[in-house]
């Protein structure tokens, strides 16, 4: 079986009036690069706190390593911090900065340079030694801060938006690098970020959280094509949507009738709910000529194609002025036509069709407005 | 022939010693939506600058609808900019501060009413009118700041990196909403950004800058799959780039060899100026494992990862002298790959896809 690192249970915490956390309870596998994602507000970063002893839950459990943490100093708790900006000592050299935890724990001399010397070298840090952090490249800044939270042989690494503030460029080959040395070391990341490309690029595990509850957790797979609320089916990546109520259901499909036509899909889980809300991602929906091939199609208007240099996407205006879009690889309409607004023919296969029964987890939320903040 | 709005002729601008624009030359057509990207500082700012009349040029001139601006100052060019949120007046509500500039131009007030209830439903902020702008989102916000510079009825409209400071999400929404506002307009945007993706959605043309001079200009495709520099190449979307030498040229097709391979690539248009190339690749255009099958232009490569983003899958590969390579699909491209990370991958291209650069960048020829 596999261990699990960190269990929390039935963890609430309260400011006032505000509810952060309302009795969250999840486990967190070893190995895993377990990433907490959700809107501002949806109690994350209080997670986070409570986790590091940095808040005190008002009640819940929390184990780490199998140790209930509950009245654990920070310190104490088998752990390690990555803050955003990383929080390197300016004014101390490579070594000393990796070396500070050992330090802090009256670590003999000797044992230290023995661990700081192999650490360097598992993060390809050797002959640096002596050099302040600002002179060295944000790859480099990474490595040192994650050599200095590995050293302490933490049994969790908690990230909080470590990669926030960097240009897009540099960010993007800095996740790479923490994945890859993820994977190579085999240790336990717990991450908390906005940002649902971060997420679904370095997790292996997602908690979608909103207004202190949990929403889904799952495969950043299952998190995109089988999210379990119209809540994280928006929150990850664009989904067309249309309200509908199912008008039959048998042998794994289910009708939907919307008010521009009646489709299918294919039954993943079973629906309870009437009325639903029925969603295709834009690169599951096809449109020009190759829409004809599928069941279920709608004309709309083209209205705005935009030319991504990697792909296209379309947006089409259905005649209930709902917008959909579509994405593909290759150009499948003349740019020109959206200034016409030429009338396009939309199709999806009814097995990429996704049926939401549940706005989100939480009861009577305005998804709009947490989405777009508008 | 279609109608210049705009005409830069040999524009420059020098603060001492630097060069921050250094004789640019371009024109801008009636109802286009003009994008001007460059990394800071390429002279993105001073370009604005010197289009709003707030600067002087050092030598060159700007036409503005067929009337020379030497001179003329910014509130008599028919051109209007729109700030970023934080020039709104927070003091005001949103009526009053999208009428501000027609009441200094001493508008009366009837007029005024007229004018700004007319923008305003334009933009759909209506009923919004007595809000003060701290009450409003960030999209409501970017919303005002562009009723305010359309109140004018500007012949031109500037945006100025518009929607810098929103979130991801908020900034696809209404990047699509100034795409269907100029739309609708059918006014000339000129839209200034660092954002290359932003740039290469909205743009219906593109001039890349640097350090002052112009790179390259032409339709977002254009830029992306035929760039005239290794600058270009790498500023406007991503590529993968080998060096190497033309070994031989046959027809259409020139034979580059790297140092880890002897490929093809295609020819365009012009005759390469130097045997010394950079042999460059979009990550879509690579092909992996069985798929990579047939091609003329094959490699192996390391497999270190795949990131998975949803709407596309992004494929990290290390050659055998360390570069990385990437190869990304989107939608139904996307592949599982048979092979386990650390795995040799063979990766195969066609020749036509492969893009051969003879220059570092316009400063350099």
């Amino acid at each position: 079986m596999v261990e699990k690192v960190v269990s929390i249970r039935n963890l609430t915490k309260t400011f006032g009036k505000v509810v952060a956390l309302k009795n969250v309870s999840f486990d967190v596998d070893k190995g895993e690069f377990f990433l907490i994602i959700g809107p501002s507000g949806c109690g994350k970063t209080t997670l986070l706190r409570c986790l590091a002893g940095l808040e005190t839950p008002d009640s819940g459990h929390i184990f780490i390593g199998g140790k209930n943490v509950e009245g654990v100093p920070t310190r104490e708790r088998d752990i390690s911090l990555v803050f955003q900006n990383l929080a390197l000592f300016p004014h101390k050299n490579v070594y000393d900065n990796i070396a500070f935890g050992l330090r802090m724990r009256k670590t003999p001399e000797d044992v230290v340079r023995n661990k700081v010397e192999n650490i360097m070298k598992i993060f390809g840090l050797e002959g640096i030694e002596n050099r302040l952090p600002e002179k060295l490249s944000a790859g480099q800044r990474q490595r040192i801060a994650l050599a200095r939270s590995t050293i302490i042989g933490p049994s969790v690494i908690f990230f909080d938006e470590p990669l926030g503030n960097i240009d897009y460029r540099l960010r993007k080959k800095l996740e790479l690098e923490l994945k890859l040395i993820h994977k190579k070391l085999g240790l336990t990341f717990i991450y908390v970020t906005h940002d649902q490309e971060q997420a679904m690029t370095l997790a292996t595990k997602i908690m979608v959280m909103n207004y202190g509850v949990i929403e889904q957790i799952g495969s950043p797979t299952e998190i995109y094509s089988n999210p379990s609320t119209v809540f994280v089916a928006k929150f990850f990546g664009d989904i067309n949507m249309l309200s509908g109520e199912i008008a039959s259901k048998g042998n794994g499909m289910a009708t939907i009738k919307t008010d521009v036509g009646t489709f299918e899909a294919r039954l993943v889980n079973d629906v309870v709910e009437k009325k639903i809300a029925y969603a295709i991602r834009p690169e599951k929906t096809y449109i020009g000529a190759s829409a004809n091939e599928f069941e279920n199609k709608i004309e709309g208007k083209i209205i705005s194609i935009f030319n991504k240099g990697s792909y296209f996407e379309y947006v089409a205006q259905l005649p209930n002025g709902v917008e959909f879009k579509s994405v593909s690889q290759k150009q499948a309409i003349p740019i020109d036509q959206a200034q016409m607004r030429v009338e396009v023919l939309l199709g999806w296969s009814s097995s990429d069709a996704l049926l939401l029964e549940k706005p989100s987890v939480v009861p009577g939320i305005n998804i709009d407005k947490v989405i777009l903040g508008a | 022939m279609a109608e210049k709005e705009v005409i830069v002729e040999n524009l420059t601008k020098k603060y001492g010693n630097t060069i921050a624009v250094n004789n640019m030359s371009f024109e801008v057509e009636k109802g286009e939506f003009f994008g001007i990207i460059g990394p800071s500082p390429s002279g993105k700012s001073t370009l604005l600058n010197l289009l709003m009349g707030l600067e002087e040029p050092t030598s060159g001139k700007i036409v503005i609808d067929g009337q020379d601006m030497s001179g003329v100052p910014p509130h008599k060019r028919n051109i209007s900019l729109m700030f970023q949120t934080y020039a709104l007046f927070p003091h005001m509500n949103v009526y009053d501060n999208v009428a501000f500039g027609l009441r200094m131009r001493g508008y009366a007030e009837s007029d005024i009413r007229y004018k700004v209830m007319e923008v305003i439903e334009l933009v759909g902020l209506e009923n919004l009118e007595k809000r003060y702008i701290r009450q409003l989102s960030g999209g409501q916000q970017q919303r005002v700041a562009l009723a305010r510079s359309l109140v004018l009825k500007p012949r031109v409209l500037l945006l100025d990196e518009p929607l810098g400071n929103l979130d991801y999400k908020l900034q696809k929404k209404l990047e699509l909403e100034i795409k269907l506002l100029h739309q609708k307009l059918g006014i000339t945007f000129v839209y200034v950004t660092h954002d290359q993706d932003q740039a290469m959605s909205l743009s219906t043309r593109l001039m890349v800058i640097n350090q002052g001079i112009i790179e390259q200009i032409g339709s977002p495709g254009e830029v992306y799959s035929d760039p005239k520099s290794v600058f270009v190449a790498k500023f406007v979307g991503e590529a993968n780039m080998l060096s190497g030498d033309i070994v031989s040229v046959d027809k259409n097709f020139a034979t580059v060899k790297t140092e880890v391979g002897i490929f093809q690539g295609g020819i365009r248009k012009e005759e390469l100026s130097s045997k010394k190339i950079t042999y460059a690749l979009r990550p879509e255009n690579i092909f992996m494992e069985h798929q990579a099958e047939g091609f003329t232009n094959r490699i192996s490569a390391k497999y270190l990862e795949t990131l998975y983003k949803g709407q596309e899958a992004e494929y990290a590969f290390q050659l055998a002298d360390g570069t990385e390579f990437k190869v990304v699909k989107v939608g139904k491209q996307i592949v599982d790959l048979k092979a386990n990370i650390g795995d040799l991958v063979t990766l195969g291209w066609d020749s036509n896809s492969a893009i051969l650069l003879d220059k570092q960048s316009a400063l350099s020829s």
